[in-house]
């Protein structure tokens, strides 16, 4: 039941909006984990060497810097007021957060490229889709280019490893899978702190999409191996890789790219689950997921544009009265 | 851009003390402000209190003097008299007339000779309205005041009871109605009280109603209270509304046969030394009434005709105080702020009462799509798309242009 505003609860729709901060602010639990992870705890264990304990928090730093730079040279040579610093610092993290930790740092420059000036101040300032996605995906693209060209080079192969190798060859625990202890690559965070996150953020976010992907998603996984296994463990396993959760809650909600109707959203929750389940087939779940996401931003007018015309049609002219 | 944020520290209440300011030293009536007029004094004429002086093209509709004095200046758009201070009337006596012997035409005719103005902007005058209706099936009567920290309606409900009472009743007897509904906020028990205590006759009934911004548009109060709704006019369904400060200034014309020469005002906002309700003398300026209030002059206040949400910004030094003045917040606002871009983040959407999008809206505009589409027909002007916008953008400017072009 929608929510009327009065004299009394006008104070709670204050324009003061500090879901950025809150985005910011989970987005930091995110990388102490992941600095824990696989930084402090493998050096810990001797695993790595000091200088690789580092490697976490370089990539996000100079992502973000990075970022921060492209930021104030768009305002100012480019297009003034296009977006906000708190969202090109959220690019920035999400940037360091998504991307491998061994790439190297022309690839971080192309990846911030691509964030920056395609994602953010392309196309009228109308990001045609996810801004970070966009990077990421200019990555693998590049990746996939060294492969085909035969360019030898190590970490290029990890990189693309990482987008390309499964749970499934990795034989993880449904517990490590879900605390995201072992393997760096298997999610950029634990499934359970993404789960919690979703919880502090949902007034703050576009909370039908992640629902809604993850239910379709379950759906058709659930219904599809019904006849072969009916597993819950294989769910569990699946649902928590392939940063489905941490994607689902940080990309596919990011507000200039995703639809503002409540059935323009829930369309694009069910047609992101549909496009990252087909998707499964041909690529890992993480890859699928980033293309869904890019592909289902593209198609947010159209989901918008359904949204409207069904809203305005069955919701009562004249509010819920 | 000045924009307002409401903190829900804020505690300001508004005392029951009403000041009178009776004696301004210039009245200044508008000959463009409500409509075309015509000055029918010239400069240097003495005016006497309740004189006409000037009358709208085409209907003669006509605007009196609050006070009496000589004409200091006429201009195309205003006529400034300067008070003599001596309250001189042509006629001094002073006749009540019985409410019940009017007829429905003398009723109508007496309120247009009279200049009888309806409280707030944009709407019609009462004779027009009391003329133009066919059936008189239901008079509603709203106290409601959706916006913070405004109580003028209650208020006024409270302390003239007895008058509304004599002439709703006179009303009830003249054009036959079946109903008659006085919508008040909720959680004003004593005032239901009240009122159930001096209402006799059963078609009158008092109507608790929670108040919120959509409230302001007529169709939603008569969806609201009646569970219908009309095309144009709430005239069409027998329906007629009035707020209680144009009950009371009907109350007068037609008791007394005089014009309104003064107005209830309430003062409100954070920048008042003493909120109140003050009356005014119609034609005063504002800056003459608030040195009354002891107002410190400062850079950072937003002066409104109206609440915070859908009140228009005033200047202090231009604003006169006429009939349809009802409230004038003063607000403090510590900076400009910037307008940035639309990050579609939907919060207009969810503060639309009429579930509209307006995101979508300003959208079509920038790239000169069909508006048609979005229901545009159904704003109704609210401005809370305006007041939630993270942005700071104009919503409900963009809203305007696109319901012009869409025309």
């Amino acid at each position: 039941m929608k929510q009327y505003i009065n004299a009394k609860n006008i104070c709670n729709y204050n324009q003061k909006d500090n879901s950025y901060q809150l985005l910011m602010k989970v987005l930091l639990i995110m990388i102490l984990y992941r600095i824990i992870k696989i930084g402090i705890f493998p050096f810990l264990l001797g695993k790595i060497s000091i200088f690789e304990s580092f490697l976490p928090v370089l990539l996000i730093l100079s992502c973000v810097l990075l970022c921060y730079a492209g930021y104030y040279i768009g305002e100012n040579f480019l297009y003034q007021n296009r977006y906000k610093e708190e969202e090109c610092l959220i690019d920035g993290i999400l940037l360091g957060l998504l991307l491998p930790i061994k790439t190297p740092f022309w690839l971080i420059l192309i990846a911030v490229f691509l964030t920056i000036v395609i994602g953010r101040y392309f196309y009228d300032g109308i990001p045609i889709g996810m801004p970070t996605l966009i990077g990421i995906l200019g990555v693998v693209g590049f990746s996939v280019w060294f492969q085909i060209c035969h360019i030898e080079n190590i970490n290029m192969n990890l990189i693309l490893l990482e987008f390309t190798e499964s749970y499934q060859q990795k034989q993880m625990s449904v517990a490590s899978i879900w605390l995201g202890e072992v393997g760096e690559w298997i999610s950029k965070t634990s499934p359970i702190l993404c789960i919690l996150a979703f919880f502090y953020l949902k007034k703050n976010i576009k909370w039908r999409i992640p629902v809604y992907f993850i239910g379709t998603y379950l759906t058709l996984f659930i219904f599809s191996n019904y006849f072969v296994s009916n597993s819950w463990i294989d769910i569990l396993k699946n649902l928590g890789t392939g940063n489905l959760l941490f994607l689902s809650l940080f990309c596919a909600t990011e507000t200039r790219t995703t639809p503002v109707t409540n059935i323009g959203q829930i369309l694009f929750a069910v047609f992101l689950g549909i496009f990252v389940y087909i998707g499964t087939f041909f690529f890992t779940s993480y890859l699928s997921m980033i293309l869904a996401i890019l592909i289902s931003n593209f198609l947010t007018s159209l989901y918008d544009y359904f949204g409207n015309y069904y809203e305005l049609k069955y919701c009562s002219e004249y509010g819920n009265l | 851009m000045r924009k307002i944020r409401l903190e829900e520290k804020e505690n300001i209440k508004c005392s029951n003390k009403v000041i009178l300011l009776d004696k301004p030293c210039y009245t200044f009536f508008s000959l463009k402000e409500n409509g075309d007029f015509l000055p029918f004094v010239k400069k240097g004429d003495y005016v006497y209190q309740e004189e006409k002086i000037a009358f709208k093209k085409g209907d003669h509709f006509p605007i009196f003097s609050s006070i009496s004095g000589v004409v200091e200046s006429v201009d195309v758009d205003r006529i400034i008299i300067h008070n003599d201070f001596k309250n001189r009337v042509r006629e001094h006596n002073i006749v009540e007339y019985s409410l019940n012997k009017y007829t429905k035409a003398e009723i109508s005719d007496t309120l247009f000779h009279l200049g009888v103005v309806n409280g707030g902007r944009n709407e019609k005058e009462p004779y027009e309205i009391l003329s133009k209706a066919i059936i008189h099936k239901t008079l509603i009567i709203n106290a409601l005041q959706q916006e913070a920290y405004v109580y003028l309606q209650t208020f006024l409900l409270k302390i003239e009871r007895k008058e509304l009472l004599e002439l709703i009743e006179a009303f009830i007897e003249i054009y036959n109605f079946e109903e008659v509904l006085i919508i008040i906020p909720k959680n004003q028990e004593l005032l239901l009280e009240e009122w159930k205590t001096c209402i006799k006759d059963t078609r009158i009934k008092m109507i608790e109603l929670e108040e919120y911004y959509a409230l302001s548009n007529t169709k939603e109060l008569v969806r609201a209270v009646k569970r219908t709704t009309f095309k144009n006019d709430p005239i069409e369904k027998g329906i007629i509304i009035f707020n209680v400060s144009t009950m009371l200034a009907i109350y007068g014309a037609l008791k007394y046969r005089r014009p309104q020469i003064k107005t209830m005002i309430q003062f409100t906002g954070n920048m008042w030394k003493n909120n109140c309700y003050m009356e005014v003398r119609i034609g005063t300026s504002l800056q003459e009434a608030m040195a009354q209030l002891s107002f410190k002059r400062a850079k950072e206040v937003l002066l409104l005709e109206g609440g915070i949400v859908d009140g228009k910004i005033i200047v202090m030094e231009d604003y006169i105080v006429d009939a349809k003045t009802l409230v004038l917040t003063a607000w403090k606002v510590t900076k400009e702020v910037k307008q940035e871009s639309c990050i579609r983040c939907g919060k207009c959407i969810k503060a639309c009462p009429m579930n509209l999008h307006p995101v979508l809206i300003m959208e079509a505009i920038s790239k000169k799509k069909n508006l048609n589409r979005f229901g545009l027909e159904r704003c109704i002007d609210c401005g809370l798309c305006n007041y939630v916008c993270p942005s700071n953008i104009d919503i409900y400017k963009k809203l305007k242009e696109a319901k012009e072009k869409s025309r």
